[in-house]
């Protein structure tokens, strides 16, 4: 019993020197660094837009209507008046916190899919990749808007055209994720030990592989992102006067003749968000890869 | 070699028969009565129950589906809620222009990327090699209604050379083109890039240079040729997004493509289009993908030893 | 008469981890018609000396110093397009590994074609008949089919006949073969250095054969030399290298061929240098049986007779052997 438990502790010694190695080596990417920060700061501020903006971003104020950026309003005012900091702080919980549910859904579902089809080889695995498939050989955007279409516009709709396209993204990843570990000498002893499938499952592959899901989660945050944006801005997704930002960048773009900075500010406010992902997603893969950090 | 290319075609019909499956069961899930739809709301019940028996609706699920099957092999798609017409000839009517928008702009994208590639890849320290990123992050980072906004504002509003809307002319294909082309581009220039530097490090171009060949040569010969068959390939995963990019690109350029259509047929609620176009879009991803393939197999001869093996 | 001669050349690399001098104050004559072997475990820099040559040291490594005279000429000082001309033309080279120095997407007969179409102008379509006849040359059999194959489609053997054709195409005066045979198994060996031996005959070929087999490169050398750590331990007749080595590392080699080819396994004791930290004094001491204090303090010097040298302190106190 005292050799498993030393055995335990040197295997927890172990994965903190790891932990403590890949965030040494994520903060020598000074890039990165920079994206996590401006990640947690919009995402900080999408989370006080919960309950608090300084203006009311649905109540018109006409007398006040497209104005450029001033004290009063740090980044100016729509077409009705509307304060855009204040719509764009409220309507990050609709942008960033969709994409956010919707992708950890899709993450978690596809997830357990591809690891019972990874460690099931069987008929169970086969129907899992087939049916992903077929998911995969349309493009996101236009599997999102299939489901948009039939479940009508707005949030949860919105949700699911997300969350499903993303199930069999992950369930393939982690499948053949899983396929790279399930034959290792650790799995194989689990086996012999007469552990349970989900036990093996969750116990000894899941930890091994679970570096490929987080990097792949970050950029999929982006991709998530995109997609709840175009739903937006074509219509289809969190409608208007809802502020989500690609909503309010296609209801303001007949203003690009006149008033740009309307459809600008949230438009690249999106595209710095997910260059930020990117390169974060960038930078974890390199901290995370093991090849890369045996070489530091 | 054959046997393997009619094993990947069944394999194709096989993931088809799937994509419509999943798109017509979706479709028929939901409410909303299409024969009250085409008939128009002030029709008469009666005549909405023949239309519905003329179109087959009144029959079981399953039943349509083997319907509908059967006609696709008459290629026939449907008839349209909303217009009544075949849903075939709507989109054919509309594909010459995604597909010249489409070609375009995935030429564009190949010749601007694969050249930036190559510099990059033969100085990565280059300019051109900061360029590559800076595509590569616009490609993958910036939302596609931003670059053609963007686009429009500079060349339309700003500096008047381009027209922002419509479609016919030349000169209204370059800002769509340019918008697609940018999203393809820094991914094309990264993978080119990349396959260019492994491709200076491989073995055979030492073999190259030590038979005295001349530069030229060796890039074009040794380095530039095994790092095009991974191009190839992007092309085709690239399609799909290419076709998503449409999507909104048509819809902000007003193009007459097939992918405005789609946007149009889901506002009026036209299903049977909306399905005939993920029928249509679903054949032309599996022939990319399949033609893809084989011409790997002409480029690489690697690439027969892997079918053998299958 | 010489033909080349290799003076003080010193190759470095610069990595992220530090400088790593490769070759270290070489020096190196091959005579017409001669096949002088290199001999020394990996790391030793017997590839990169064979690579420098032909001015085929790749980044981050770097030629730092020495002079590279070939019939008189220095090949250091020659423009981009003078060496071009001399590579595959006047000096040609054959590696280790076959499969990965043949282009997996052109048939082979192609890339034996380009050879002449380098150096010749002649049109690629004429030069069939002319493939052909060096495939019979280097004994591939069915050579008419065999120059449509792809790398992937022939054997190891092949590949290295090929790689052969390809340098011997335009009757060079030096071949560089990089270990051509350690890829490969011991019959097929025995074939290929039959076939380099026949082909210097009638070619009047001079070689620089690279190997870390003393027995494969007494089979085709005249003079050998030893290397270890990128300096030059020992050199003279490869029949006396081999029946009477003088350096301990010489012998630990020579002892570890003759071993392994009874099917023993005995390697040379302690690990490769360090090319990063080399040992103070004779890079040699940690793993030298002989090794005394004073070898800590050792500075390298050869010392010489008229047919070859050594560099060890064993022999320095007697003078010359």
């Amino acid at each position: 019993m005292i050799r498993k438990e030393t055995l335990l502790k040197e295997m927890n010694e172990h994965r903190k020197t790891i932990r403590v190695a890949t965030w040494k080596a994520f903060k020598r990417n000074k890039i990165s660094l920079l994206s996590l920060i401006v990640i947690l700061s919009v995402s900080a501020l999408s989370t006080v837009g919960i309950v608090y903006s300084p203006y009311n971003p649905y109540q018109p104020n006409f007398s006040g209507a497209l104005m450029p950026p001033s004290l009063a309003h740090p980044l100016g005012t729509d077409w009705l008046g509307r304060d855009i900091l204040s719509r764009l702080i409220a309507g990050g919980k609709y942008t960033l916190g969709l994409a956010f549910v919707a992708i950890l859904i899709g993450a978690t579902i596809g997830t357990f899919l591809g690891l019972a089809s990874g460690y099931y080889l069987g008929l169970v695995g086969t129907i899992i990749q087939r049916v992903s498939e077929i998911f995969l050989i349309l493009p996101t955007l236009i599997i999102a808007a299939l489901f948009a279409a039939v479940l009508g516009t707005g949030l949860l709709s919105t949700l699911l055209a997300i969350a499903i396209p993303t199930i069999p993204v992950y369930a393939k990843l982690v499948h053949s994720a899983a396929l790279r570990v399930r034959n290792e000498d650790y799995v194989e002893a689990a086996r012999l030990l007469k552990k349970s499938g989900p036990y093996i499952m969750f116990n000894h592959i899941l930890p091994n592989i679970l570096h490929v899901v987080i990097v792949q989660t970050t950029y999929y945050m982006g991709t998530g992102i995109l997609t709840v944006s175009a739903l937006g801005f074509l219509g289809l997704g969190v409608p208007s006067p809802t502020p989500e930002w690609g909503t309010m960048v296609g209801d303001a773009k007949d203003y690009i003749f006149s008033y740009p900075f309307v459809v600008f500010i949230p438009g690249i406010l999106i595209a710095v968000v997910v260059v930020a992902f990117n390169i974060l997603g960038d930078g974890l893969r390199e901290a995370l890869d093991p090849k890369l950090r045996r070489l530091l | 070699m054959l046997e393997a290319v009619v094993n990947r075609m069944l394999q194709a019909i096989i993931t088809f028969i799937g994509v419509i499956l999943l798109v017509f069961f979706l479709i028929r899930v939901l409410p909303g009565d299409p024969a009250r739809l085409i008939a128009g709301f002030e029709a008469r019940p009666e005549d909405v129950q023949n239309l519905r028996h003329l179109l087959g609706l009144d029959k079981p699920l399953p039943l349509q589906f083997v319907d509908y099957m059967l006609s696709l092999l008459k290629l026939n798609l449907g008839i349209s809620y909303k217009t009544g017409g075949p849903v075939l000839n709507e989109i054919l009517a509309r594909l010459p222009y995604t597909a010249e928008l489409a070609v375009v702009a995935e030429a564009i994208a190949v010749f601007a990327g694969v050249s930036l590639g190559i510099i990059a890849g033969l100085k990565p320290r280059s300019f051109a090699g900061y360029l590559v990123s800076i595509f590569g992050i616009i490609g993958s980072s910036f939302p596609s209604f931003l670059i053609a906004l963007l686009l429009i504002w500079v060349f339309a509003v700003q500096l008047h050379v381009l027209p922002a809307f419509g479609a016919g002319s030349i000169q209204q294909l370059i800002l769509p083109a340019i918008t697609l082309a940018l999203l393809l581009t820094g991914n094309i220039a990264r993978l080119v890039k990349s396959s260019v530097i492994e491709s200076l490090s491989t073995n055979h171009v030492t073999t190259a240079m030590a038979k005295g060949l001349s530069d030229e040569k060796i890039i074009f010969r040794h380095i530039l040729r095994p790092a095009l068959s991974p191009v190839i390939t992007i092309i085709g995963i690239q399609f799909g997004s290419l076709m998503g990019g449409a999507v909104i690109t048509e819809t902000i350029f007003g193009w007459p493509g097939i992918g405005r259509l789609m946007v149009d047929s889901i506002f009026s609620r036209d299903f049977m289009l909306l399905q005939g176009i993920i029928v249509v879009f679903a054949v032309i991803f599996l022939v990319v993908m399949i033609s893809v393939e084989i011409l790997q197999t002409i480029i690489d001869p690697r690439y027969k030893e892997v079918y053998k093996m299958k | 008469m010489k033909l080349l001669e290799v003076e003080d050349l010193s190759v470095e690399y610069h990595l992220p981890q530090g400088k790593v001098k490769a070759l270290d104050n070489v020096n190196l004559t091959i005579d017409k018609g001669e096949v002088v072997g290199v001999v020394g475990e990996s790391g030793s820099g017997k590839s990169t000396l064979a690579h420098a040559v032909i001015r085929l040291v790749k980044p981050p490594g770097k030629i730092v110093e020495g002079r590279i005279l070939f019939n008189g000429k220095n090949i250091l000082e020659l423009s981009d397009e003078e060496i071009r001309k001399i590579r595959g033309k006047e000096i040609s080279m054959i590696f280790q590994d076959p499969s990965s120095y043949l282009n997996p997407v052109y048939p082979v007969g192609f890339q034996v074609a380009e050879v002449y179409e380098a150096h010749e102008n002649t049109n690629m379509r004429k030069l069939n008949g002319e493939v052909v006849s060096l495939f019979k040359k280097v004994r591939i059999t069915d050579s008419e089919v065999r120059v449509g194959s792809y790398p992937h489609e022939l054997s190891g053997g092949m590949k290295q006949r090929i790689l052969i054709a390809m340098a011997i195409a335009l009757k060079p005066k030096l071949l560089i073969a990089d270990e051509p045979t350690s890829a490969l198994d011991t019959t097929i060996q025995a074939e290929i250095l039959s076939l380099l031996n026949e082909l210097k005959e009638e070619y009047s070929l001079s070689i620089l054969f690279i190997s870390h087999d003393v027995g494969v490169v007494s089979e085709i050398a005249n003079r050998m030399i030893v290397m270890y750590a990128g300096k030059v331990v020992e050199e003279g007749p490869a029949k006396r290298i081999v029946e009477e080595p003088l350096h301990p590392y010489t012998k630990a080699l020579v002892l570890a061929t003759k071993t392994t080819r009874k099917k023993k396994l005995f390697s040379i004791p302690g690990t490769p240098p360090d090319m990063l930290n080399l040992p103070k004094g004779c890079p040699f001491h940690p793993r030298c049986p002989y090794a005394k204090d004073s070898c800590k303090e050792w500075s390298y010097r050869m010392i010489r007779n008229h047919e070859g040298g050594v560099a060890c302190a064993i022999y320095e106190n007697t003078g010359s052997s």
